[in-house]
């Protein structure tokens, strides 16, 4: 039986068009799959399943019993982008995070776009990830925000929006380097029969970056992780083996009196040049933050500010990973770059406007309600798929604090064919692809693209049952050519 | 590389030569009750639980000396510190911390041993599958030495590594040794073994993995003082304790500031020299206190060598989790 005979979608499909045929990228895989028997994919997915039991492919779960490592969750059939589309998306979010750099560190400086009335002063006042101790600190090349996890979503009408930005310390790139490692034991035999560009310059990229962050020859590099018990613990020490960096605790870093950060080593204390931290700002001294956190390092934020030490992604860099601020990026890079943004938002309203509260208050049953500094998916609202009651317990909300809201409409978020008990069917979608700026600016070749593997369900974090799928990036230059020069006999 | 993780990658060493030990020993152990009558075999899987000196533990947990407790004890318990589950699950904890210095490939099949030894029921201690699941922790855990061999550098995390390894691994001969031989010594007759305290000699050398080299070189047939002196003292075989603290010695001599442990090490060099195996093979109790000594100055090296060079010193042999586990947890990833 035809693995795709009962596959179906009201959506925007991600590898077959609206006639249910192949779009030209996934016509190859498309054509594998046919050819495979339901118990071949089956072994399929088996086979991949073992190889990240085996490798170690790991997320921790938190729960009541202690912390459990589950096996990261991967569907066998890849989500395809057609090269020439990423190729705008990949030159959207390069300016996406150019402009966002240029904000930060305004707002950390002169705070000329609030001067110009381009957004307000109250904005960043009430960010609750606005920190004073920043104020007019020069981060090597004015950039803050150094790793950048952008989601991207496509609504019914076949655009890619980016929904939000994550600029504290963005996850999930260990997960696309692994998916792809993990595609090639898997489906090998569709790499010969398609172009799939590779991602595996990300690290090499990300190494650049940070290196650029430091005048030294071979700079120490480090990554500061919460420890073992963290839930992404299994990216922290995947980045730092295949960086060359030290992974460390906050508890193996000393700030000596000339202001310099060093690690405790066997054969003593070594200078560290830049710290890739993956620990959030208010954990990462207690000398200036939160005075109770073990996490970080004292003196931490006194090195950062002597530029004895580069921290990426900088403290306070998460000013600009805000939902109200989100809704003004458009006219941040027009501000900035003079240039019009490449990549559209999600119409949003601010629920701080009186107009806008009004119309989300009338409409929030069609509306998704999202807080303006959680992440991970928590405490929002999908509107279609609450009851009355939670409606209503978020209108209180939204009238208690206006600025800490904002609405969406619901997308059609597109679908992609997805290996379940019931066969392959369609599945919601999301992408986030990572953006990278120190000295120059580097985009992933596609990114981690999320699945929500229950029907219907547009929630894709892997903590609350979501897949993933690797992305692949296709060329198909060639083809689209031959097909171009076919069509006048066509 | 980083005082914590040099703690982990030591203890990393440790649980992984321990693992190899016991499934060897279970292994060959195995093996030689197939040529013992069944009202011995009970008894002699009971050495296995001395050679760890869990005697009281199982005690603790268990009422009846059937063959079926023994095994379980030795194998999938996680109340015996010394079972191949609770080893792998002390290799898997330190691995865990040491997974961005030790080779990609190490690191593979050292997780896969460990989660294909935690899917092991109770009841597949039984034996037909016992043999097979010993065989296979037992190659797996060749693999890890070989990936780690020929696949990290000659670098700190090496030498610590190696260092817990041959610790552990004088540690585990210097106990195969001592409770192996105590029921032989005492119907002790030098002129003329008897056929099973031929195979028990010979079983101390297999627990060992060294009896092939034992034939090809004392080219003599096996007795007491010959074995004694083979585990204790030979030169060339990486199993005996000479041989163990002789690498050690090499190790240490190697980090900067450990004049007191050098010193140390020398001594239970020469204390093994000066050893009278003709002496030892003739005196159980002579030879117990002096395998016992042993034991006791290892476990001071490691003791100061742990001091040395891990100052705070948090036990990472406990599976203890971090007091500040709250504030790890409300770090929640995007």
């Amino acid at each position: 039986m035809n693995c795709w005979s009962d596959y179906q979608t009201d959506f925007h499909d991600e590898l077959l068009d609206k006639n249910g045929n192949p779009r030209l990228a996934s016509a190859a895989l498309f054509n594998y799959l046919n050819s495979l028997s339901n118990e071949d994919l089956n072994a399929r997915k088996q086979a991949a399943d073992l190889a990240i039991r085996q490798m170690g492919i790991t997320f921790s779960v938190y729960s009541e019993a202690g912390n459990i490592d589950r096996e990261w969750p991967f569907d066998i059939i890849p989500r395809i982008i057609e090269s020439r589309e990423w190729n705008q998306v990949h030159k959207g979010l390069e300016q996406r995070l150019k402009a966002l750099n240029h904000f930060i560190n305004d707002l950390y400086h002169q705070q000329q776009i609030v001067k110009d009335g381009i957004v307000p002063a109250a904005l960043f006042a009430s960010s609750q990830n606005f920190r004073q101790q920043c104020v007019g600190v020069k981060p090597p090349h004015g950039v803050w925000a150094h790793i950048c996890g952008s989601d991207l979503v496509r609504d019914s009408d076949g655009i890619l929006y980016v929904l939000e930005d994550n600029l504290r310390v963005p996850s999930g790139v260990s997960y696309m380097l692994e998916n792809r490692a993990v595609m090639k034991r898997t489906l090998p035999e569709v790499f010969k029969e398609c172009t799939v560009l590779p991602v595996n310059d990300y690290v090499q990229n990300l190494r650049q970056t940070l290196c650029s962050l430091s005048d030294s020859y071979q700079p120490v590099l480090c990554v500061l992780t919460p420890g073992v018990f963290n839930s992404a613990y299994f990216e922290h020490a995947f980045l730092a083996q295949q960086l060359g960096a030290v992974l460390v605790e906050g508890s193996d870093l000393v700030v000596d009196d000339d202001d310099c950060v060093y690690i405790r080593n066997v054969e003593g204390f070594q200078k560290v040049d830049v710290i890739y931290r993956r620990v959030d700002d208010e954990f990462l001294d207690p000398d200036v933050f939160r005075a109770d956190s073990t996490l970080g390092a004292r003196g931490l934020m006194r090195a950062w500010k002597a530029g004895k030490v580069a921290i990426a992604n900088a403290p306070g860099a998460g000013v600009a990973d805000d939902k109200v601020v989100y809704t003004y990026v458009p006219d941040i890079i027009r501000y900035y770059l003079n240039e019009e943004p490449i990549l559209p938002n999600v119409p949003t309203w601010r629920c701080e406007d009186e107009d806008s509260r009004e119309h989300v208050l009338a409409n929030l049953s069609s509306l998704v309600v999202k807080p303006a500094n959680e992440s991970g998916g928590y405490g929002m609202l999908v509107g279609p798929h609450s009851t009355q009651q939670q409606c209503e317990e978020f209108a209180t909300l939204i009238k208690q604090n206006p600025r800490n809201y904002i609405a969406q409409p619901t997308l059609g978020l597109s679908t992609s064919p997805t290996l379940t008990e019931k066969g392959i069917v369609a599945r919601h979608v999301d992408l986030r692809p990572f953006v990278l700026q120190g000295e120059s600016v580097n985009v992933t070749t596609g990114g981690l693209t999320r699945v929500a593997m229950v029907e219907g369900s547009l929630v894709v974090n892997s903590s609350q049952g979501g897949g993933s799928k690797d992305t692949w990036i296709v060329d198909t230059t060639d083809r689209a050519d031959a097909d171009a020069m076919r069509e006048p006999e066509a | 590389m980083l005082s914590r993780v040099a703690n982990h990658v030591y203890w990393l060493g440790r649980y992984l030569e321990r693992a190899e030990g016991m499934t060897r020993t279970m292994s060959v152990h195995d093996q030689m009750l197939m040529d013992l009558s069944e009202f011995e075999r009970t008894p002699t899987w009971y050495q296995l639980i001395a050679i760890n000196s869990t005697e009281q533990i199982f005690a603790e947990h268990f009422d009846e000396l059937t063959e079926q407790n023994v095994l379980q004890f030795l194998t999938t318990s996680l109340d015996n510190p010394s079972s191949i589950a609770s080893t792998l699950a002390g290799v898997r904890y330190n691995l865990r911390a040491c997974r961005s210095i030790v080779p990609k490939a190490m690191y593979e099949l050292a997780n896969q041993v460990c989660l294909e030894a935690a899917d092991v029921s109770n009841n597949n201690v039984t034996h037909a599958k016992r043999r097979n699941f010993l065989r296979s922790v037992e190659l797996q855990l060749l693999a890890v030495s070989g990936a780690t061999a020929g696949g990290m550098s000659r670098n700190e995390a090496f030498l610590f590594m190696r260092i817990g390894q041959v610790i552990e691994r004088a540690d585990m001969s210097s106990r195969i040794l001592d409770v192996r031989s105590a029921n032989l010594i005492r119907n002790h007759n030098a002129e003329s073994l008897t056929p099973y305290e031929n195979t028990q000699w010979v079983a101390i050398l297999q627990s060992l993995k060294a009896f092939q080299m034992y034939m090809s070189e004392t080219r003599r047939p096996i007795n007491g003082p010959e074995v004694l002196n083979f585990v204790l003292k030979n030169l060339k075989h990486p199993k005996s304790v000479r041989f163990c603290i002789q690498r050690l010695a090499g190790f240490i001599e190697r980090l900067p500031g450990t004049d007191d442990l050098q010193l140390q090490v020398a001594q239970l060099l020469s204390k093994v020299d000066q050893a009278d195996v003709h002496q030892l093979a003739k005196d159980q109790v002579e030879l117990h206190q002096f395998l016992d000594s042993l034991q006791i100055a290892l476990s001071q090296i490691s003791d100061n060598f742990s001091t040395h060079f891990f100052p705070a010193p948090e036990s990472v042999q406990e599976k203890n989790e971090p007091a500040n586990n709250d504030q790890v947890q409300t770090q929640e990833q995007r």
